[in-house]
């Protein structure tokens, strides 16, 4: 079989920082080759390189069997080589054809678009995907998500490509809307496509990959043969360590303080919540997506409008009216959305970690400022080249931890977490678990959303279950299972 | 060794920085003019150009704080020509120099924060909303002087002649003082931070905990502050106002902030780029007069500083900004 890619010895360095160290990858026809590590350990550089973007400091590649000097992206591009990013690159005011077909319109002699034509041959192209349920002629903002992904390939696909490279497609999909975008993988695999396929999720590596190539801090720690390993091991390879994907925290006796929340709700997506919990607890939220979970959270930090609600500290209300209101009685949220709530991209580690703490006072003294950074960096182990490094060179762990950091510099009383692990690395992971059990041993309030059924079983005392915007049930742990909560927030029980 | 590499990365980082490329190009600029008529490097023309700076100045340092919170606001030139007719116009009713200038202050104080106020309330981008209330605020100085110049004939001097110690001109400690107070509350105070934060991501500042409308407000009411200081400044200097005075200092003091290396987008920047900016425009129009070159070069050169000054920007974010790594 004839290889399509090979990358002999590759290696980066960033500002004398090594993020990538003798990689060598052979993809083949038709071959699934998935890129397995934490976040941080060099696959996003990685892709870079063999799309063009990023040009290694050492070693060789080759595209189709041959050497190429330094290529921009575009000539890779041409060549065959399709780079299919997390963010969906589309326009949704446009229809499926218009954005198959953006930027190579197919215009008639006058330089007027085709648009008839353009939607045939899209129909064609989705038709040969086995995309039978996409029209050419629909407008893209009616596709789901997952459909969405779905065309993003076959824009890249129309030029012919044979080697497509997919980072972390099935992040924001659901579990039907994954499966879909996996058949459609391997179907493309079957047709001779080589693939590199990246995500966080080992059930799908397994379900797809034929090559699993395991990076650790940018050195490639194995290459292994889907048939011949298993999740445990592909785990070990990662983090260099065991880890069992329930995670096993430490119970601490609750405390007798009291957390109420009492009737929340706002015009459409939560009705009536209230519910109660005690200090030294981790109360989880679980539900789908849409069940209402993230806009609960959002009034009781006071961050959204709300029809009704009010949230008591034993007895004695604290409502918030903002976050700032929040903050000030001892309440903090850290957002789903790390990049549209969380960091302060242009700004320091530093400036990210301080700003809630500078509500204290006027003037900041940098000194203490700096030594207060420094004191956080160490506690959360955040891996920074210094506290004045922008926080968007961070890798999502450690901007997560530096998010978290922010909301304990100052003291505190209730800590919502929304998804707090999400797009972080399994070491980073288990920090942050660390993190929030601290805060339940130090008899604080803590309320978790997660939509990791294990994470969310393994770090909560009890669960409340929402579904449809209410709230439905609150269970004990240990006195349910995986299959018993995925049928409450299903609403079957 | 750890400590050697912070230093020399410490030095790297100030060598690269648009401030010190700034002054580096500003001393080249004079020595060169020097070389060619040496009647530049002379307290004579170094004080003219100062002088003229000055006014240039404060608004420049005011706009810097606008432009680091994602704002704008070209309605400044507007604001400097009615405070300058409106403390005239008291100063010829016999009013006190002093009460006038901390009115003309609050004039500029409140058309600043008129205009955050309804950039806010109408959640539209403050560069339409100063678009619009550039006009009104022209109108009212035409109105008040019907048009008419309002000379002071040597009344309200004092500002603009005053030498500390007999040597040392007040406009430059005004000047120093503006930009040394905005550089302290941008990188030592909350209200600092909070601009640099909702510049950066509105939202996630919200997130955080910070007032929003307040911090929004708090921009607007110091670049008023700044603008109406530069008023008194070149009221005194001119000694006369007309409702057209000041009108295109608006578009200087954006590009002398952007040749600073603030990003037009709000998050980032400083007010020492800022003052070399305010510099090296102020000082170009002299040269180009003493190189006895056309004078109608003089607003290509400003418009190809700017886009040197772009650039240079583009140029570091390509090396020093991407280094971090993925």
């Amino acid at each position: 079989m004839e290889k399509l890619l090979e990358l002999k010895n590759i290696s980066k360095s960033y500002s004398g920082v090594e993020v990538l160290k003798g990689i060598t990858i052979d993809l083949e026809e038709g071959e699934v080759l998935c890129l397995v590590g934490e976040n941080g350990a060099g696959k996003s550089t990685l892709i870079k390189i063999i799309s063009g973007a990023v040009w290694p400091d050492a070693g060789t590649i080759r595209y189709f069997g041959k050497e190429y000097g330094r290529l921009h992206p575009k000539d890779v591009i041409d060549m065959g080589v399709a780079t299919i990013y997390q963010e969906i690159d589309l326009v949704d005011n446009l229809t499926v054809a218009e954005n198959i077909f953006l930027g190579a319109e197919l215009k008639n002699s006058l330089g007027i678009i085709r648009a008839k034509e353009q939607e045939r041959q899209a129909d064609e192209l989705l038709e040969k995907l086995r995309l039978d349920d996409i029209s050419g002629k629909t407008l893209l903002s009616k596709l789901s998500t997952a459909q969405k992904q779905c065309v993003q390939i076959v824009k890249a696909l129309k030029n012919e490509a044979r080697i497509l490279i997919l980072d972390e497609p099935t992040a924001s999909l659901g579990d039907k809307e994954t499966k879909s975008l996996l058949a459609l993988v391997k179907n493309l695999a079957g047709q001779g496509i080589g693939i590199i396929y990246i995500s966080h999720f080992i059930e799908e590596l397994f379900a797809l990959g034929d090559t699993l190539l395991i990076l650790k801090d940018g050195c490639q720690t194995a290459v292994r043969k889907a048939g011949d390993t298993t999740p445990e091991q592909v785990i070990h390879d990662m983090i260099g360590r065991d880890a069992s994907s329930f995670y096993q925290r430490e119970y601490f006796q609750t405390g007798d303080r009291i957390l109420r929340a009492e009737h929340y709700a706002n015009r459409h997506t939560v009705h009536d919540v209230s519910f109660e919990m005690k200090s030294g607890e981790v109360f989880g939220l679980g539900g789908l997506v849409g069940a209402g979970r993230t806009e609960l959270v959002r009034m009781l930090y006071g961050a959204d409008a709300r029809l009704n609600g009010r949230l008591y500290m034993d007895g004695k209300e604290i409502t918030p009216s903002s976050p700032r209101d929040a903050i000030s009685k001892g309440i903090f949220m850290i957002s789903e959305d790390r990049k549209g709530e969380g960091l302060l991209t242009l700004r320091s580690v530093k400036e990210n970690i301080m700003i809630t703490h500078n509500e204290e006072r006027e003037w900041i003294s940098l000194d203490r400022e700096a030594r207060m950074a420094a004191q956080s960096i160490e506690n959360f182990a955040i891996k920074t080249p210094g506290q004045d490094a922008e926080v968007t060179s961070l890798s999502g762990g450690n901007q997560q931890k530096t998010i978290i950091a922010r909301c304990v510099t100052d003291p505190g009383e209730v800590y919502i977490f929304d998804e707090p692990t999400k797009g972080v690395d399994v070491g980073a992971k288990e920090e942050i678990y660390r993190h929030i059990l601290n805060l339940a041993k130090a008899d604080k309030f803590v309320i978790l959303i997660s939509s990791d059924m294990p994470e969310l079983l393994s770090m909560s005392d009890r669960i409340g279950v929402m579904c449809g915007g209410r709230l439905v049930d609150i269970v004990d742990v240990d006195q349910t299972t995986e299959s018993d909560l995925m049928r409450k927030y299903l609403g079957l029980s | 060794m750890e400590e050697q590499k912070r230093a020399k990365s410490k030095v790297f980082k100030v060598l690269t920085s648009q401030p010190f490329i700034l002054f580096v190009f500003i001393i080249l600029v004079a020595i060169v003019t020097n070389s060619i008529n040496s009647k530049f490097l002379t307290w004579g023309t170094i004080n003219s150009i100062l002088g003229q700076a000055a006014g240039l100045g404060l608004v420049s340092a005011g706009a810097t704080v606008l432009v680091i919170s994602g704002h704008f606001d070209i309605s400044t030139g507007r604001m400097l020509g009615l405070a300058m007719c409106a403390m005239a116009i008291m100063l010829n009713g016999g009013m006190h120099p002093v009460l006038v200038s901390v009115l003309g202050i609050l004039i500029c104080v409140a058309c600043s924060v008129f205009n955050g106020a309804v950039s806010i309330a109408f959640q539209a981008p403050s560069f339409v909303v100063t678009l619009a209330t550039q006009n009104i605020y022209y109108s009212i100085a035409l109105l008040l002087t019907n048009g008419y110049m309002q000379t002071l004939y040597g009344k309200y001097r004092t500002l603009a002649s005053f030498r500390i110690f007999g040597v040392f001109p007040l406009i430059y400690l005004i000047l120093i003082l503006g930009f040394v107070s905005i550089h302290v509350i941008l990188k030592h105070t909350r209200t600092g931070r909070h601009v640099y934060a909702i510049g950066t991501n509105e939202r996630a500042a919200y997130i955080s905990g910070v007032n929003i409308k307040l911090s929004k407000l708090k921009c607007f009411a110091i670049s008023g502050v700044l603008v109406g200081v530069a008023s008194m400044l070149m009221l005194s200097r001119i000694n006369a106002a007309q409702a057209t005075t000041g009108y295109g200092m608006e578009t200087e003091a954006i590009g002398a902030v952007v040749i600073g290396g603030s990003s037009i987008n709000g998050g980032k920047g400083g007010v020492v780029g800022t003052f070399m900016g305010v510099i090296l425009l102020s000082m170009m129009s002299t040269a180009i007069n003493m190189l006895h070159i056309n004078t109608f070069y003089e607003y290509m050169v400003y418009g190809i500083v700017i886009l040197l000054a772009l650039g240079t920007t583009a140029v570091r974010g390509y090396t020093v900004g991407k280094s971090g790594g993925f």
